[in-house]
């Protein structure tokens, strides 16, 4: 079985506290329901959420989508954004785990990676450096998603010209903008194929793309 | 108020230091500023936990019934099931529990949780009418319900999911978790229409589950613990959470594509071409994951007859997924490529009467100086069909004004002779999929080419004008183009990889006789009959096309080539 990993990288810093971090878990509520009801993607999608802030943490480690129960996620009082400790614990982690393709094996497709911050990274020397290896990673398609007023996209658009803004941090927002991952994640488990980042679909009218 | 007790206890660390920072600040207000020890020996003397407690009785004597939850377990970490396409069962162990909060022992159950801050004195067999354990939220993706009023605490354990329609097979080991060590479940209480059944002597829930089509169903089952050293049963009630996902099955929908999308293909199609001493049958249909979704069949055929020899032509092609006119590329590929082999493979045959004279044929096909020097002369007319299929695809991409890799497109061509008392072929092969002769009879496969995949799945190459470099594309070609002869049982067979996956898998598996002969088989156990007078042939290929294989639900695409008696 060839899996599709998906990467979910979730700021929790000290400002996701209370109603955005809420929000943030219904809306990855309402993303696996959603992937659940879609059969290419119960076949192949395999969910990994990594959180941020000043530690990083692997809530839910690469797990089967038929098989993935979701963890509340919570933030701590306060605390930084460290967004370059947490692309560097994903590529460690991408490298120990990501099948590649052998004459008796076939390979991982190639794996997603959505990145959500409200803010921007404190550790910005850790964060340039792992923007370099990050490209180095054989992503089929980076996400980034800018949510807030006060998130910066000029972090994230080094990662990826593929950035999202959420004006807003309540639910409705989020599970917009995690559906359409669902959505973009759908399209992922069937057309890969050609180098580059493969097609998504368009993003609801919540959601802005900044270019 | 209940009567405070006699002696002060230890609080807890951080109850201790929001009580003496509380203390602090309301000192403080009262122009008394005194160091942390002063401040703690205050709070011992004063019987300020006793009446914390006193205060937590009262507020829980206001709190509406709550779900009662005190234990949360779930499985770490799960391995995927790997379960086989055929007999897929999910046969998932409850051992690898990962306790997410240990408080409230089951041994006494009636113990009240502790409150955030402050603990709450330990009060057994009398439990407050309501019993909340703060520690542990609800499973997140069970939806709250309103709890009955409940007797004791709960125990709630969360099994592996289940797949509807998929066998499940879950042994309740309570061993690994500290809390539910000295526990076994004794009763269950599972609904028929779920479709499991709990075995109390076994300890394991099994069945088939049964979900309605395309639904997620999230059971909570419940039961009660038996006390494994001496057989009661724990007043503690059990809690069992099971997350059945929907049959995949059941979710694919056949959606039809917008109706003003341009070069359009029908969703199946198969062909015959019978002449020339040869049989030639194809079939395609569009893959679940393009019905899914609502777009065209991407994959291509195509079957002729050259102008003026004895050869037969075919063609198969997968337009890329991630190309949005890769139908139209796969369609050129397939056809530019046997148009021009149709005026050009006729100056084959002198070098094949040349090389391969009738009366030592088989003694010439196993040198391989002789076929090798064969195939150097099948490089022009296959290359060249190759890349005018390329130029065409090129220039068709031009005219629309669009990027050349939006028509992205594999390509398998081969052309077919009838030669002694089997056929020769020669073919070129770009991309993944695959292009074999082989013998049902005998364990012998001829692959004719390698399948460009690349690191990871779904990476491949395709018919674009980079493979054809400047200023010599013929080191390119050479290594594409293969020539090989069967005997008369032989088979030819070109593939796209949405049947040589699921049936092959790997590279390696491609290059094993035994594959090849275990599928022949397994396309003889479905609908195919292969006999030189079945009508339905064609038909029976579109069906057997139709195979269920767990991911693999790419457009499928098989010709197939036998010597016609």
């Amino acid at each position: 079985m060839r899996r599709l990993p998906v990467y979910l990288l979730l700021d929790t810093s000290g400002s996701m506290r209370g109603e955005p971090i809420a929000a943030v878990n219904v809306g990855l509520q309402a993303l696996v329901a959603s992937l659940r009801q879609d059969p290419s993607a119960l076949e192949t999608v395999h969910v990994c959420i990594m959180t941020f802030d000043m530690d990083v943490k692997t809530v839910v480690p690469l797990t089967p989508l038929d098989q993935l129960h979701l963890p509340q996620i919570t933030t701590p009082e306060s605390g930084p954004t460290f967004l370059g400790k947490a692309l560097e614990t994903l590529c460690g982690q991408l490298d120990r785990e990501l099948r590649r393709s052998s004459a008796d094996e076939k390979g991982d497709w190639a794996p997603l990676l959505f990145v959500m911050t409200d803010g921007s990274p404190t550790d910005l020397q850790v964060f340039e450096e792992q923007v370099v290896e990050i490209k180095r990673r054989p992503f089929g398609n980076i996400i980034g998603c800018a949510a807030g007023p006060k998130a910066k996209q000029e972090y994230l658009l080094q990662l990826t010209d593929r950035v999202f803004s959420l004006d807003t941090m309540d639910s409705a927002s989020f599970t917009s903008f995690f559906k359409w991952v669902s959505a973009a994640v759908s399209s992922g488990s069937r057309s890969q194929g050609t180098e580059g980042a493969s097609a998504l679909p368009p993003p609801p009218a919540e959601i802005l793309l900044v270019i | 108020m209940p009567a405070l007790p006699a002696e002060a206890r230890q609080l807890s660390p951080d109850a201790e230091s929001a009580l003496l920072a509380f203390l602090e600040t309301h000192l403080r207000a009262q122009g008394i500023a005194l160091g942390g020890e002063q401040l703690r020996e205050i709070s011992r003397q004063a019987p300020v936990a006793g009446l914390l407690d006193a205060i937590l009785v009262s507020a829980r004597q206001l709190l509406p019934p709550a779900a009662p939850e005190a234990i949360m377990l779930q499985p770490a970490a799960v391995t995927a099931p790997a379960a086989p396409a055929t007999a897929a069962t999910t046969n998932a162990q409850v051992n690898s529990y990962r306790d997410i909060a240990g408080q409230a022992p089951l041994a006494a159950p009636a113990t009240a949780a502790p409150a955030p801050a402050v603990p709450a004195p330990t009060a057994p067999h009398t439990p407050p009418p309501a019993a909340v354990a703060m520690a542990v939220g609800p499973a997140p993706e069970t939806p709250v319900k309103p709890a009955p009023p409940p007797p004791a605490p709960k125990t709630v354990v969360r099994l592996p999911n289940g797949t509807a329609g998929q066998r499940y097979d879950v042994y309740l080991d309570l061993a690994k978790s500290p809390q539910l060590a000295a526990f076994r479940v004794g009763t269950l209480d599972v609904p028929a229409d779920s479709g499991l059944i709990f075995d109390s002597a076994t300890g394991r829930l099994s069945g088939v589950p049964q979900a309605e089509a395309g639904q997620t169903r999230e059971h909570q089952f419940t039961g009660r613990l038996v006390t494994l050293a001496d057989g009661t049963t724990s007043p503690a009630v059990l809690r069992i959470d099971l997350l059945i996902n929907p049959d995949p099955r059941s979710l694919w929908k056949q959606l039809e594509p917008d109706a003003a999308l341009p070069f359009r293909k029908e969703h199946r199609r198969s062909a015959e071409l019978v002449g020339k001493g040869l049989r030639a049958v194809a079939a395609s249909v569009r893959g679940r994951s393009h019905a899914n979704s609502g777009s065209f069949r991407e994959d291509d055929f195509h079957l002729d007859h050259d102008r003026s020899g004895g050869w037969t032509l075919v063609a198969v092609s997968d337009g890329a997924g991630s190309a949005k006119l890769s139908r139209l590329g796969s369609e050129l590929a397939c056809s530019v490529s046997c148009r021009n082999l149709q005026e050009s493979i006729v100056a084959l045959d002198a070098q094949l009467d040349a090389l391969l004279p009738l009366d030592t044929l088989v003694e010439q096909v196993a040198k391989p100086e002789v076929m090798e020097n064969l195939r150097k002369h099948c490089r022009e007319p296959l290359g060249y069909a190759a890349f005018n299929a390329c130029k065409e695809i090129l220039n068709r991409a031009q005219g629309l004004g669009v990027p050349e890799k939006d028509l992205s497109a594999t390509l398998l061509v081969a052309a077919v002779r009838p030669y002694g008392d089997g056929f020769f072929v020669a073919a070129y092969w770009i991309g993944d999929g695959a292009a074999a002769l082989f013998d049902p009879q005998r364990p012998e496969v001829n692959l004719l080419g390698d399948a460009d995949s690349g690191e990871y799945s779904g990476q491949t190459r395709f018919l674009l004008s980079g493979e054809f470099p400047a200023p010599d594309p013929w080191p390119q070609i050479d290594r594409r183009v293969r020539c090989a002869w069967g005997g008369p049982g032989s088979i030819l067979a070109l593939m796209s990889d949405g049947v040589s996956d699921p049936k092959f898998g790997t590279d390696n598996a491609l290059r094993n006789p035994l594959r090849w002969q275990e599928w022949w088989n397994d396309v003889l156990a479905g609908p195919v009959n292969p006999a030189p007078d079945n009508a339905a042939l064609p038909e029976e290929l579109t069906s057997y096309l139709d195979f269920w294989s767990q991911g693999e639900h790419d457009d499928r695409t098989l010709a197939l080539v036998f010597r016609n008696p």
